[in-house]
């Protein structure tokens, strides 16, 4: 049965990537899921310099949803280039570098020292880490996104893709972006949200506020993928709340070619590849071509 | 290396209180697991998978202890013999015993009794000599002595003094005798009076915070210790309590 679907020159032997921040830089996994079968790994958001992320709590459970403030813990990109690289390269499954900056520079200085690398099969910009101070509403601001989309298109020949937050005018976002030359758009980063812990009369995490994802932002993801896709031609990747395989179609009829899968990772560990096996069998079951469904509901 | 299956409930003990013990038929877990070491346990309905330090285990068969006090674990507690459990484990560092047997002392306040009771049954068997503080904030509270593996060199204590000596565990500290190795799991204020008590001495400590993936992937755990970030689901659960720095465990 046939799952693959394109991003930009990169073929997906199916659209099942795991999101950025849940699944490490993919090896973590290796003894209980065969990453191997997946579209593509995108691996933890990766800065310039190594980052220490903020304080705990980083986690805490909310209804049908995840809040988290890891605050892009990372070792930075050199040690990302010189240690994980190499394994990814070993790899058949593709791994897309998320790469998070400070100002437009820093994240051309990102894109190009990942230029060329080998292992490295792609970057995916972070235009909207709601952990993080910065350029926090970059993902919502069209100007922004299309400054930095279009200085890191010149500094990367490597499959460009662009994640953006929750906007209420994402349509602009994503034709920004892609005016700017993204390959491809992320739909969406988890939403910043809060907690309170009522035995320490706190806030839950750390870093008082976190980012929300899991089944509870689904409709909301579906909404603005389905809007997003209408506004673009270029490839739309739907990520927010995907458990299975009806939750991947419900994004693909939306207009999605792939999604990323998250949250989902942390609940139940071999997330991503049950997908992947139920997409085979609503293939098998409805004797159609993945790609043949893309944007089906669109009206 | 971790495995990561449904595995049949065989028993359920509630031994005391709200404290509750499921045995489960795992044998992939119960041939690796290591004292200190623990499994991560999907829960219907719930994001968050919940972290279980191993409990004892004998044969194929693994014991997880916990107190059903919160929403996942009230979930556990009510699985019945038959039902079968998502398990993800052994996951994490086990506790470190010295190479050649000789007098190790434990101490557990509360809850923290848990996992020491696999390592007083796992350094019995390998001819360690075995002491052990046990106290609780009440009678009701305390895990019964008469489960305390034979051989354990036992004191009891409760802060109310309903059974026991009344007191802190760490009331009972320095233990008179030379004693070099010292596993302690309990909630934060005992660590940090044990620090006082046992300062120079080589003490092994759990940790326990909140986590998401359980296998070093998400972050969500990390802590800064005296030896730069650790993760606690990886490099920990177990620390020396030297290493640790008390600001970062203000939870």
């Amino acid at each position: 049965m046939n799952l693959e679907v394109e991003i930009a020159e990169l073929k997906l032997q199916n659209p099942v990537m795991a999101a950025s921040g849940t699944f490490g830089y993919g090896a973590e996994y290796e003894p209980i899921v065969d990453i191997q079968k997946l579209g593509a790994i995108v691996c933890k958001g990766t800065t310039l310099e190594e980052r220490e992320g903020n304080p705990q709590p980083r986690i805490w459970e909310t209804p049908s949803g995840i809040l988290n403030s890891v605050g892009l813990e990372n070792p930075g990109v050199e040690e990302v280039i010189k240690v994980k690289a190499p394994i990814w390269e070993t790899w058949q499954v593709p791994v897309i570098v998320n790469i998070a900056g400070n100002d437009p520079e820093e994240y051309v200085l990102l894109a190009s020292k990942l230029d060329g690398v080998k292992g490295v099969s792609g970057i995916e910009v972070n235009l909207s880490c709601p952990n993080v101070e910065g350029i926090t509403d970059s993902g919502e601001n069209p100007e922004v996104a299309f400054d930095i989309t279009r200085k890191v298109r010149k500094s990367t020949s490597l499959p460009l893709i662009v994640k953006l937050s929750y906007s209420s005018h994402v349509s602009e976002v994503a034709s920004a972006c892609e005016e700017a030359g993204a390959d491809a758009l992320t739909v969406m980063n988890s939403i910043k949200g809060m907690a309170i812990d009522i035995k320490r009369r706190r806030p839950a995490l750390g870093n008082i506020t976190g980012g929300l994802s899991g089944p509870a932002i689904r409709p909301i993801a579906i909404h603005s993928v389905y809007q997003a896709a209408k506004a673009v031609s270029i490839p739309v990747i739907g990520c927010g709340g995907i458990f299975s395989g009806e939750d991947a179609l419900e994004f693909m009829l939306a207009g999605a070619t792939a999604v990323q899968v998250g949250a989902a990772t942390l609940s139940h560990p071999r997330a991503t590849v049950n997908i992947i096996h139920e997409l085979e069998e609503f293939c098998l079951k409805e004797n159609t071509s993945l790609k043949e469904i893309i944007g089906l509901a669109q009206i | 290396m971790p495995s990561l299956n449904s595995f049949p409930i065989r028993y359920k003990e509630r031994p005391y209180g709200d404290s509750c013990i499921l045995w489960v038929e795992a044998p992939e877990i119960a041939r690796d697991a290591r004292p200190g070491q623990f499994v991560t346990v999907g829960c219907d309905g719930l994001m968050l998978r919940r972290p279980l330090s191993v409990h004892r285990v004998k044969g194929e068969e693994l014991a997880l202890m916990f107190s059903a006090t919160g929403t996942g674990t009230r979930w556990l507690s009510e699985r019945k013999e038959g039902e079968r459990l998502d398990l993800l484990g052994p996951l994490g560092r086990g506790f470190e015993l010295p190479p050649s047997p000789t007098r190790i002392l434990l101490i557990g306040g509360g809850k923290g009794i848990f996992p020491l009771i696999f390592l007083s049954e796992w350094a019995l068997d390998r001819g360690f000599r075995v002491s052990l503080i046990l106290g609780a904030k009440t009678r009701e509270k305390l895990y019964p002595a008469h489960l305390v593996p034979c051989g354990v060199n036992l004191s009891l204590i409760t802060e109310d003094g309903s059974y026991g000596d009344r007191g802190k565990v760490t009331d009972l500290l320095p233990l008179s005798g030379e004693v070099n190795y010292i596993y302690a799991c309990g909630p934060s204020s005992m660590y940090r009076e044990a620090t006082l008590k046992l300062s120079g001495k080589e003490v092994q400590v759990l940790l326990e915070v909140r986590m998401g993936c359980g296998v070093g992937a998400c972050h969500c755990c990390t802590i800064n210790t005296k030896r730069g970030p650790k993760k606690v689901c990886q490099d920990g659960p177990t620390f020396l309590l030297d290493d640790i720095l008390w600001d970062e465990l203000s939870l």
